[in-house]
């Protein structure tokens, strides 16, 4: 029989840099799940992917195990590390930080591919440009 | 203050609670991890998304506040309605307590039973109790990268002619591994850790395990280390073993042992094997349980 679900975890954390300190400590420890155990699994799984942030998702069991899956980086960190900036804009209005071409967001968008709820690359390509523009960057052809 | 912290000043946070339109969430939780050094978690409700960012109270605290109260302030000025963001202080803690509860004796191999510190346990004849309270650090016996290293010091000491007398174990965590070997026989024991929290654990375990004169834990570079040992244990990740492995192999004395573990499926074992086979080192067995690799390697004689 299927364990009972009893909670998600949603956490964005630097590739094999998981540590028992917050997010993670609290997060976890409030479900009672065993906080090292995600460490190690999380960093083993991860450590290749350099300085990126990644996304994880805990489901929490009732018997106080749980599963995790990783995602892709999000579309803003790509995008930064793409076009080596660090730092968006806060008023996009007033301030654009960068410009980045439509074949970047399309490397993006096939990079994001597997976790955007987009029927095509086309439809994908548009999620990300919602975020270079939410960021500041200012999408060229 | 929490036992866990008694060897150092618990640390703070600053939480930040920040609830915000779906469409801002990456870009926002892009630039609070970028500010704080920490990741963030998101909770999702409705068409809204809650971030929740941790700063800690160090020495760079005041300018990344500054930079916080920055990226709001530009936040709301893009948003009809300004967002709200909470700021409470978040005390450092034991965050496994609540686990702890559901952390019962387990039996790892036919001899070696690990227990919590806190609970009684009635051992069968020859049957080896290591009692551990991780506190925050790495080794319960329950992952399997234990359990794997686990079983091979306990088939060295129980299977070998020649069995180590001294050991070294490198990422000690809650020196679960190195109490296992000095239970077992070893003579000398050393554990290492580069994380003072779990030198603390590892230290105050070894105290519950009546096992202070023959294991000594501390934060020591494995670099620094005088001698060498008939058994090394290193139980971390694949990285890090790559990136210790020189040193690692170092420390075994002639035709000693080295035990790997943290490895997680077959091409990290693949990976790990291909650094060191320019090695003076035999790969005597491979063991594998729920996709986590253990290695057991012999050093030339």
């Amino acid at each position: 029989m299927a364990k009972q679900i009893t909670g998600y975890i949603k956490l964005q954390i630097q590739a094999g840099k998981a540590n028992p300190s917050p997010p993670v400590g609290p997060a976890l420890g409030q479900h009672g799940l065993n906080i090292m155990e995600f460490c190690k699994a999380f960093n083993a799984q991860t450590q290749d992917q350099g300085d990126l942030t990644i996304p994880v998702v805990i489901t929490v069991y009732k018997d106080k195990s749980f599963s995790f899956i990783t995602k892709t980086p999000p579309a803003t960190t790509l995008l930064f590390k793409k076009l080596g900036i660090s730092k968006g804009s806060g008023n996009p209005k007033k301030e654009r930080v960068a410009k980045v071409k439509r074949e970047q967001i399309r490397e993006i968008a096939e990079i994001k591919m597997p976790d955007l709820n987009a029927y095509d690359i086309e439809a994908a390509m548009k999620t990300v440009e919602g975020s270079a523009r939410s960021a500041g960057i200012t999408v060229v052809d | 203050m929490p036992e866990t912290f008694s060897h150092r000043p618990p640390r703070q946070w600053l939480q930040i609670d920040l609830t915000l339109p779906g469409e801002l969430v990456d870009y926002v939780g892009h630039e609070l991890t970028r500010i704080t050094g920490c990741g963030v978690q998101m909770i999702s409700h409705d068409n809204q998304e809650t971030i929740i960012a941790y700063l800690e109270k160090d020495r760079d605290y005041a300018e990344a506040r500054r930079q916080i109260d920055a990226l709001v302030a530009d936040l709301n000025s893009r948003l009809p309605q300004a967002l709200q963001p909470s700021f409470t202080t978040l005390l450092e803690e034991n965050w496994a307590e609540n686990w702890k509860k559901n952390y019962r004796p387990s039996r790892i191999t036919e001899t070696i039973t690990v227990k919590p510190t806190w609970q009684e346990y009635c051992p069968g004849e020859g049957e080896i109790v290591i009692a551990i309270d991780p506190g925050m650090a790495f080794g319960t016996g329950l992952h399997s990268s234990t359990r794997l290293a686990l079983t091979y010091i306990d088939q060295l000491y129980r299977q070998s002619p020649h069995q180590p007398r001294t050991v070294l174990d490198v990422g000690t965590g809650t020196a679960i591994l190195a109490l296992a070997a000095a239970k077992l026989g070893a003579q000398q024991v050393v554990a290492i850790d580069n994380d003072i929290d779990a030198v603390a654990a590892a230290r105050e375990n070894i105290k519950q395990n009546h096992e202070t004169g023959r294991v000594v834990c501390s934060a020591t570079d494995l670099a620094e280390l005088e001698g060498n040992f008939d058994l090394v244990i290193a139980n971390i990740t694949v990285d890090v073993l790559t990136a210790l492995s020189a040193a690692l192999v170092k420390k075994i004395a002639a035709g000693g042992h080295l035990i790997l573990a943290g490895i997680l499926g077959p091409e990290q074992a693949r990976r790990l094997t291909r650094t060191l086979q320019d090695a003076p080192l035999t790969l005597i067995h491979t063991r594998t349980e729920e996709n986590w690799y253990s290695l057991l390697l012999q050093k030339s004689p």
